[in-house]
């Protein structure tokens, strides 16, 4: 078609080179450059207002047949609908029905999600699913593996070294969710490669097997001499802010590259075993030359509530930089009576009180809500 | 007087070229674009919300937006960005020295009381009257004297403590899960360094509790005529040359930094037209000279909805000013220009800049001129007019309509098959009279440029505000 056009201009190009003028000579060219665009154009701009209009009727017709496709598939999965009725509408509606039962397999467990499974064995959905795993498109690839996952179907292992990481993270998530046994440990094996959005999807995705791989994977991870492993483990720990005590968590960090402690700091309270030993590692950090740990570090105190640091923040409220003086000011402030009383005396003091100001007035209105 | 003639027409011939090419560039552009768009639309906007919206993992932004007698709408789109859904931000509004209700619309509004909250960095601005902080939400207003959009804008990074911030437009709405989106690069890749959101016309739409509830495209003819530029600028241009990694624009509307980057940039360049053009260059500037590994990414689904002017004389402030602002721009970093230790952006992005967007409006307006009078004086063919006819005209056209259909088959936000139809017949009546009125403005504000008035004056754009229907 490209080399059929090509040719044409050259050919209107050849026919009008012998016109005297330069301009008359291009005219024709750029006429029969012109041309076939301009029909392009215009014969897609009427196909689009065409094509807009059957999807807007369609898209009326489909919420039009949605509240009955909903009423008797929930009927049937609760086991008493008009099975033949629900067959005719999904042939009849494919669109629409597809859209309300993936929404009611994300949306119900138990009994109902079971007749759902039993369904889409029925009615073909599961076949067009395990296809649409295999599609190039991701829009149908990602629905079609979060359906297989809801009914428990095997995903392909493979499609968790896929190039595309939206399309690795959807089978990771599809496959936790169908229960496969040994899917914790191979979505965690996968971290690692993953960017920081993969990793917020599939932390979320493996909360509910917190317990399985606390107790088996995670602190190989923390001690893992890969830094990107050990950094995934310990954003797996932030990401749940659950309680779960690892044993010589400080000591697995410690001692490390910066970033990593200072990502393993805000999951410190949730993963020591032993209060003496976090603390250990946050004084250890306020007492670092390196000040990109201060203001982690002094919020880290705060929250644990860890005394003992009291000098180091005053002395960083004193000697730093605007931020960590601040970070500083306002763990004083979470410190209770004898915190703010240390900020009081600053302000009256200091021959820079601004940052204890602001603390102490912050704290003030969180108190009164 | 026949070899002036003689002369003219080879300046028309060259002309003629040159609409030829920018025409065929910009045709490149939104082909590529289309590719891009198509990819991207499987994957962006696919992630589910809740996990990330539930993430400890997210990092915190902080929404920075200067208002000016911003009275009308002022609270409409505080309360706006404040319900975006995001896990943690706080939004930093700059009263920037108004002489309306603005700051006292917002202390009854929100509760506000007068704070001690002290800068944490020094940026160039003018002197901070006082800093109010909301009991209830987490909102700060700085009060401060009039100093313009840059002044205020630095101010309210000097108060940011977050590793991003995000530069909004107060007078627009961000769509509810807009800083989702919009901070999906910094999460994708850590060499991001900005990112910029699609700016959509808000003028047609129905605005809901400072939310966009129904998509339309506008009544009036002169802002459908701008819908149509938008989608040109936004999906066929920036779509291509964040793909290149040489975006030289993220508009001041809707755009998310990385703090320390911002900050080790200077911040916004006080009296600047363009502070936002003038940042994106100096970022790439610096991270070029730097040899750092960076990204500077647009992405078309976090949307921001701006009212636009619907009057022709605030139209014609507008365009002055940004044309002014991008010569000014232009000239700063005129060292960049192909430079081949800019990379890419010294060898495309800056070129592309200076001959198609910032020479563009000189070069219509001339071809116009010289084809209008050497038409009527007769010293040029009617087959030469024809040329600059179906190179400027015919080809921009398409251009427009094909901007429009890229919408359709990308990210097709407009519902009714008639909001399809009306701006496809904006975009062909867009080049017969508003495209060369809006050349001769921009060619206007080259002219103040070149001038070089020392006093940067914004202009007054007369807003409606959001009202629940809006016009």
């Amino acid at each position: 078609m490209v080399a059929v056009y090509i040719g044409a201009v050259y050919w209107v190009y050849r026919a009008s080179s012998t016109a005297s003028e330069p301009a008359a000579r291009l005219l024709p060219l750029a006429t029969a450059l012109a041309v076939v665009p301009s029909v392009l154009v215009t014969a897609l701009g009427i196909f689009s207002i065409i094509a807009k209009s059957f999807r807007y009727i369609a898209r009326v017709r489909d919420a039009r047949v949605s509240p009955e496709i909903r009423e008797t598939l929930a009927a049937v999965a609760a086991g008493d609908g008009d099975r033949q009725r629900l067959k005719w509408l999904a042939r009849q509606h494919p669109r629409p029905f597809g859209l309300i039962f993936t929404e009611f397999l994300s949306s119900f467990g138990g009994q109902i999600n079971t007749e759902l499974r039993v369904l889409a064995m029925e009615l073909g959905l599961a076949e067009r699913w395990r296809h649409g795993a295999r599609s190039r498109n991701f829009l149908v690839q990602k629905m079609a593996l979060a359906n297989l996952g809801h009914i428990g179907q095997a995903i392909d292992p493979r499609l968790l070294r896929h190039p595309l990481e939206q399309t690795r993270i959807e089978a990771g998530c599809a496959m936790l969710a169908s229960g496969s046994k040994d899917a914790p440990a191979q979505v965690f094996k996968m971290l690692p490669d993953q960017s920081l959005l993969g990793r917020i999807l599939l932390a979320d995705s493996l909360r509910p097997f917190t317990t399985e791989i606390c107790e088996r994977y995670l602190a190989e991870g923390i001690r893992s001499a890969d830094i990107r492993r050990a950094r995934a483990s310990v954003d797996l720990l932030r990401a749940w802010e659950r309680w779960i005590p690892i044993d010589g968590f400080s000591k697995l960090v410690a001692g490390r590259d910066i970033n990593l402690r200072l990502a393993a700091l805000q999951g410190l309270r949730y993963a020591s075993a032993s209060e003496q030993e976090a603390a250990q590692e946050v004084l250890a950090l306020l007492a670092s030359p390196d000040e990109r740990a201060h203001a982690p570090a002094a919020k880290a105190a705060s929250d644990m509530g860890i005394s003992a640091s009291m000098p180091l923040l005053l002395n960083q409220l004193r000697t730093a930089r605007p931020i960590p003086a601040l970070a500083a000011a306002r763990a004083l402030a979470e410190m209770g009576p004898e915190g703010q009383d240390l900020l009081e005396n600053e302000i009256l003091t200091s021959v820079r009180p601004q940052y204890a100001l602001q603390a102490l007035e912050q704290s003030l209105v969180t108190e009164r809500g | 007087m026949s070899s002036f003639y003689h002369v003219v027409n080879v300046i028309l011939d060259v002309i003629i070229v040159y609409a030829f090419v920018s025409n065929f560039n910009y045709f490149v552009l939104m082909a590529l674009g289309f590719f891009v768009l198509r990819t991207q639309r499987t994957t962006e906007g696919s992630v589910e919300r809740d996990p990330l919206f539930r993430s400890r993992l997210m990092p915190a932004i902080s929404i920075i937006a200067p208002a000016h007698n911003e009275e009308l709408s002022i609270v409409q789109s505080t309360r706006s960005m404040l319900q975006l859904e995001y896990p943690e931000h706080e939004v930093i509004v700059v009263n920037d020295g108004s002489d309306d209700r603005t700051l006292q619309i917002l202390i009854d509004e929100f509760h506000l009381y007068k704070s001690s909250r002290q800068p944490l960095h020094n940026l160039a601005s003018a002197a901070v009257h006082a800093v109010y902080e909301s009991q209830n939400f987490k909102l700060l207003v700085i009060d401060k004297q009039n100093g313009g959009k840059s002044d205020s804008l630095n101010a309210a990074v000097n108060y940011a403590g977050t590793p991003l911030i995000a530069a909004v437009d107060s007078d627009s709405l961000l769509e509810s899960n807009s800083l989702l989106l919009v901070v999906r690069p910094f999460l994708e890749d850590e060499s991001t360094i900005a990112v910029g959101g699609i700016i959509r016309v808000v003028n047609g739409c129905t605005v809901e509790n400072g939310a966009v509830t129904k998509v339309a495209a506008p009544p009036s003819v002169l802002t459908k005529f701008q819908v149509v530029e938008y989608l040109r600028a936004f999906l066929g241009g920036r779509v291509a040359l964040s793909y290149m990694n040489s975006l030289l624009l993220i508009s001041g509307a809707f755009g998310l930094f990385r703090r320390d980057c911002v900050i080790e940039a200077g911040g916004f360049e006080l009296n600047s037209l363009a502070e936002d053009l003038e940042l994106v260059i100096r970022l790439h500037r610096i991270a070029r000279e730097k040899k750092r590994a960076y990204k500077i990414v647009f992405v078309p689904t976090p949307v921001c909805w701006t009212e636009v002017p619907d009057s022709w004389k605030n139209l014609a402030v507008q365009r002055k000013r940004w044309q002014r602002g991008g010569v000014e721009s232009m000239w700063k970093h005129r060292g960049m220009l192909f430079n081949p230790k800019f990379g890419v952006v010294g060898c495309f992005g800056m070129p592309y800049l200076l001959f198609l967007e910032i020479l563009g409006p000189t070069v219509e307006v001339t071809g116009y001129v010289i084809t209008i009078l050497g038409l009527l004086i007769g010293f040029i063919s009617m087959t030469t007019a024809l040329l600059f006819f179906i190179g400027s005209v015919l080809f921009g056209t398409m251009i427009s309509i094909s901007a429009v259909l890229l919408e359709e088959f990308t990210t097709r936000r407009y519902a009714h098959p008639l909001d399809l139809a009306s701006l496809i017949w904006a975009a062909l009546f867009e080049n017969f009279g508003y495209r060369q009125t809006n050349a001769l403005w921009r060619f206007s504000g080259i002219f103040q440029a070149l001038r070089n008035k020392k006093k940067k004056v914004w202009g007054k754009l007369t807003r409606r505000g959001f009202a629940p229907q809006a016009t």
